[in-house]
């Protein structure tokens, strides 16, 4: 565990949604805490929560229950404007669709994230392999290259928090090694990474795994 | 990253339904200024044909007994003075294209023909300073004459030959044989209105005047029938006249004209509506289709206001284009159309920018304005339940 001051805090966070008048409880009481240079992965079945969970970690979703501190700060209780500008400045998020812009070349796809020059965002896609296709756009590329280019545009801003849906999804294992070495040096040089994972062995690169199906172990194993 | 360019490159890369966007409001402005020029045409040729019709007010001397009037088919020997002309136009009266006549029965002749004829001195309409029109009638030259064809038929004069008609004592050169129009004019002939009172020796006398009403506007601000407002006015600046007014031409004239100005806003109306609707379905789309892109923006950092200038961008430019373009066809294919179905006024047709103007500027605002309600909506949507949700 991270000895310096939590990044993310999780308190009893719970999540329920209507299905054809019928209430569905995604997850309930999750508690975790993220240190910066942490690896954390969240663990579960499909449709067990974890996009819901990062989704409102990013200040994106609100949860039903509980709170998300984020730098010490209630994320909800922010008017949305603020929470977007703390979004741009200190999150940076993949999602699992990847959602790249599909009229914009890859630099300019990453440039999308506040602050990101071209030469920045140059310096990303060449770490990340994909050097000579700047000028491209995502349709020419394969859907690991567009993974990629959505973890360019994530961490390019060098966000605090890195939040990765399933980046590895789909993904040969080359690819996957190579987001995984990314995520991991990057949070090795200070940045917290949150993951959802469908890996069998998470813990074999995160610091600590949240199984979102069996929250009461989480419970009674990190916080 | 700057909105602006973001709106120009998602406008290159969607190109299409961009083109389909300037094209509705092309579309719509087009015949929107197709029509508009075209009414402005149209009321000018119902203007132009109705006033060749004839005068739909006549102002006889108060002394004309009007039964006896139309029983001599609209003849008086009864004069009154000539300055009346000029007191009507000093009070405005709601008349314009004033025509002074000076009528006489009188023998007509031709080397070996003569024949009775209606002699009628005119003088050129004159129209009310503040409300300039082309004439209605010009001036007869002195020394010529116009014969109505019924009379020329009895002189023996055929329409294209030269002749000499002598009135009084006074030869006249025939200027042209009208055509015959079936009314009394074809027993007529008409010389210039200063000949007609020195032949007759009624010097500034005339029989009647002959107007245009223009009493719409007054009309519609106090109520009033238009023969009310008429006579008031008469009879605040003279009592030795009295008019009449010939109710089924002003009638037809003012059922016209509302109807073709009633049409033309039915039409505008509908063309608005479909503007405004189309417009709104197509920004509708684009949003939707884009549901995704928009979450990505906000999940990147991107607020409400920066999300509705992408839209705004995009509408501004197009629907800027769309209006430009159909205004620009619209008008000039309605100046073509008009110069060959209105032979009366097609030559002297033109552009009416203030119109154009309008058009384009109200298609240009229904068009952003379409475009920018689906973009405030998305943006006020929660980014989570806008990514991987594109229509």
């Amino acid at each position: 565990m991270s000895e310096q001051a939590p990044l993310l805090v999780v308190n009893d966070l719970g999540h329920i949604f209507s299905n054809r008048g019928q209430k569905v409880h995604v997850f309930e009481k999750c508690n975790f805490e993220i240190a910066p240079t942490q690896f954390v992965a969240v663990q579960g079945a499909s449709g067990s929560g974890k996009t819901t969970l990062l989704l409102a970690c990013g200040g994106m979703l609100a949860p039903s229950t509980g709170e998300i501190r984020f730098q010490g700060t209630d994320l909800f209780t922010l008017p949305s404007s603020k929470r977007t500008k703390m979004r741009a400045v200190s999150i940076g998020y993949l999602f699992q669709t990847l959602e790249l812009v599909p009229y914009l070349d890859l630099t300019a796809n990453v440039r999308i994230a506040t602050g990101v020059s071209s030469l920045v965002a140059n310096q990303w896609l060449d770490r990340l392999g994909l050097g000579d296709r700047c000028r491209s756009y995502p349709r020419e590329l394969s859907h690991g290259q567009r993974q990629r280019v959505a973890l360019a545009r994530a961490i390019a801003h060098e966000p605090a928090l890195v939040i990765a849906d399933e980046p590895t999804g789909n993904l040969d294992s080359r690819n996957s090694e190579l987001v995984f070495s990314v995520l991991k040096k990057y949070a090795e040089h200070g940045g917290a990474v949150l993951m959802a994972t469908h890996e069998t062995q998470p813990a074999a690169f995160a610091d600590f795994v949240i199984d979102i199906e069996n929250l009461d172990l989480l419970k009674a194993t990190v916080c | 990253m700057n909105p602006f360019f973001l709106a120009f490159r998602e406008l290159h890369y969607r190109w299409k339904s961009g083109l389909v966007f300037v094209l509705v409001v092309a579309s719509v402005t087009g015949v929107l200024a197709y029509f508009s020029v075209n009414d402005a045409s149209f009321q000018k040729e119902i203007g132009r044909n109705v006033r060749d019709i004839g005068s739909n007010v006549v102002i006889l001397p108060s002394a004309v007994d009007q039964y006896s009037y139309h029983l001599e088919g609209g003849y008086s020997e009864i004069t009154m003075d000539a300055d009346l002309v000029s007191k009507l136009i000093e009070h405005r009266a709601s008349l314009n294209h004033l025509i002074p006549m000076l009528e006489r029965r009188a023998k007509c002749s031709t080397g070996d023909r003569q024949s009775i004829g209606r002699v009628v001195g005119l003088s050129a309409s004159i129209a009310m300073p503040d409300r300039p029109k082309a004439p209605m009638q010009r001036s007869i030259p002195a020394g010529e004459l116009q014969l109505g064809s019924e009379l020329a038929r009895e002189l023996g004069v055929e329409r294209d030959a030269k002749a000499q008609v002598t009135i009084a004592g006074v030869v006249y050169e025939v200027q042209r044989v009208n055509r015959s129009s079936g009314t009394w004019q074809d027993s007529a002939a008409f010389i210039d209105l200063e000949s007609a009172q020195e032949i007759f020796e009624l010097p500034e006398q005339i029989s009647r005047i002959e107007a245009i009403e223009c009493t719409s506007e007054q009309c519609e601000a106090s109520g009033l029938q238009s023969s009310v407002i008429l006579n008031n006015e008469i009879e605040k600046i003279t009592d030795k006249a009295s008019f009449l007014r010939k109710e089924e031409m002003a009638e037809a004239r003012l059922n016209v004209r509302s109807v073709s100005r009633e049409n033309f806003l039915l039409l505008q109306n509908v063309l608005w509506v479909f503007l405004g609707f189309t417009v709104l379905g197509l920004a509708i789309l684009n949003s939707l289709s884009r549901k995704s892109e928009i979450g990505v923006l906000q999940a990147v950092g991107y607020g409400r206001y920066r999300i509705v200038v992408l839209f705004l961008v995009r509408s501004l430019l197009l629907a800027g284009m769309g209006a430009a373009l159909g205004v620009t066809v619209g008008m000039l294919v309605s100046v073509e159309q008009a110069n060959e179905l209105f032979v009366m006024t097609g030559q002297k047709s033109s552009l009416d920018w203030t119109a154009a103007m309008a058009i384009g500027a109200v298609a240009f605002l229904l068009a952003v304005l379409g475009g920018c309600i689906p973009a405030l909506w998305a943006a006020g949507e929660n980014p989570a339940d806008l990514i991987g949700r594109d229509s």
